[in-house]
């Protein structure tokens, strides 16, 4: 290459890096104004459409990390609400409880069913209140539908009570409307009889089963439950007399049981 | 005259590295940030263009890289413009000379260009306080400019090894 075309190819070269650093120094000694004109144009023509994917994907992400958050205070307030509706019902029940603690004439000591059927072979729970509380064998004991069955073994902090559905049970009662007396035990499963009742004897379907308070341990008056069957047998001299008791023998919680004396159980 | 010297090649090589540029500075500028020392991509890729592609295309990607860097912080505009044109000028002046043969070399123009950078740069943000901007030089521009030349060394490596494979593919005969 010959001296004079290298000098004109070092010109060309010089004249494409004078008019480009001719645009830079405009461009550092434009005015402010002028400055932020000219980014904002490029930017949004260059930057602007990554910055907002990029901010989406931010978004994205902050979406996620609340739905989780979200998730997780959704259980805590589902778990909440089941136990505040739980709260709400016994809630209920306590207030009952008491409206009905304020309608009995005996001293009561209150307790909850803490185990059922501890052993197999009765029908049986064991409740929260024992020796400790005053409560002694042979007491009788009730829930606010009625009467549920008597203690039969007592512990310092618990006791067993031997509901009316256990083989075991009988309750001297009568029925409240024709004073017709009888004897309630455990019919099948969780149903009663009233037995001991004769053949030609005035008991209706409907009539209302209380303890008679003879037999010496139950009190008299304790509601029992209702006649749902009667019906007159061919080969008995009594009649056969269905009752559904007034406790729901599956579903006892709060039970309570009467201090009776023996002077109360005498009138 | 400009205007008919540059081919369609060279606009969609050209166009695609800004891209680069600008998908860099979006969203890996602060990921690829090792121990708060940065890769400085937009330098490194004026060198390299100064470097393969001679002057003209060095100050040209030089100019429009750096203006690509400076509309990020407006009240500087036209600094990083400068700059990057002259590097991408003195680059390319270096295209095809022999001294640069091996990769290190060039692994060392890409460092001193970034030292170059900085301290024009923060001498002239600092307002010629020169005692900050060798702080910063020491502290900062070192330790980035190692970086980016590792990073440059490396694809100026696979950037060989892929032409190296083209040439032999195409009938060119191993070197002994």
């Amino acid at each position: 290459m010959s001296w004079f075309s290298l000098q004109s190819l070092r010109l060309k070269k010089f004249r494409y890096l004078g008019i480009f650093l001719f645009f830079s120094f405009l461009l550092l000694i434009l005015p402010q104004r002028g400055k932020l004109f000219i980014s904002e144009t490029i930017l949004q023509y260059t930057y602007s459409p990554f910055f907002k994917f990029s901010q989406k994907i931010k978004q994205l992400s902050n979406v996620y990390e609340e739905n989780k958050k979200l998730q997780k205070e959704n259980v805590r307030l589902i778990l909440e609400n089941l136990r505040l509706e739980e709260e709400g019902l016994e809630n209920e029940r306590l207030r009952a409880l008491l409206d009905f603690k304020s309608q009995i004439d005996y001293n009561v000591i209150p307790g909850e069913v803490v185990a059922l059927e501890p052993n197999r072979r009765s029908n049986s729970v064991l409740i929260s209140v024992g020796k400790d509380d005053g409560v002694k064998k042979h007491l009788p004991v009730i829930n606010m539908h009625g009467l549920v069955g008597k203690v039969v073994e007592v512990y310092p902090k618990n006791s067993l009570v031997e509901l009316l559905s256990d083989p075991n049970c009988r309750v001297a009662a009568l029925i409240k409307r024709s004073r017709v007396h009888g004897i309630v035990k455990q019919q099948k499963g969780t149903n009663l009889s009233l037995d001991n009742v004769p053949s030609g004897a005035d008991v209706r379907q409907g009539d209302e089963i209380i303890s008679s308070g003879l037999g010496g341990v139950f009190p008299q008056a304790l509601r029992i439950g209702t006649v749902v069957k009667t019906e007159d047998s061919k080969t008995s001299i009594f009649k056969h007399i269905q009752v559904q008791p007034y406790a729901d023998f599956n579903c006892l919680e709060e039970l309570f049981v009467i201090e009776v004396t023996k002077s109360e159980l005498n009138q | 005259m400009f205007w008919n010297n540059i081919s369609y090649l060279k606009i969609i090589r050209g166009a695609l590295i800004l891209f680069v540029v600008v998908i860099f500075l979006s969203f890996f500028s602060e990921p690829l940030r090792v121990a708060n020392v940065k890769l400085d991509l937009p330098l490194f890729l004026v060198v390299y263009v100064g470097l393969t592609r001679g002057t003209k295309e060095g100050i040209g990607i030089g100019f429009l890289i750096g203006l690509l860097v400076d509309v990020l912080n407006p009240s500087f505009l036209g600094l990083n413009t400068l700059i990057k044109t002259i590097l991408g000028y003195l680059a390319g002046n270096f295209k095809d000379n022999l001294f640069l043969e091996p990769i290190h070399f060039k692994g060392l123009v890409i460092f001193l260009a970034l030292i170059f950078n900085d301290l024009i740069y923060y001498l002239i943000r600092s307002g010629f306080d020169l005692p900050a901007t060798l702080g910063i030089i020491f502290f900062t521009s070192i330790l980035s400019g190692i970086y980016t030349s590792g990073v440059g060394m490396l694809v100026f490596f696979i950037n060989q090894r892929f032409k190296l494979r083209i040439a032999f593919e195409n009938g060119a005969s191993k070197p002994e």
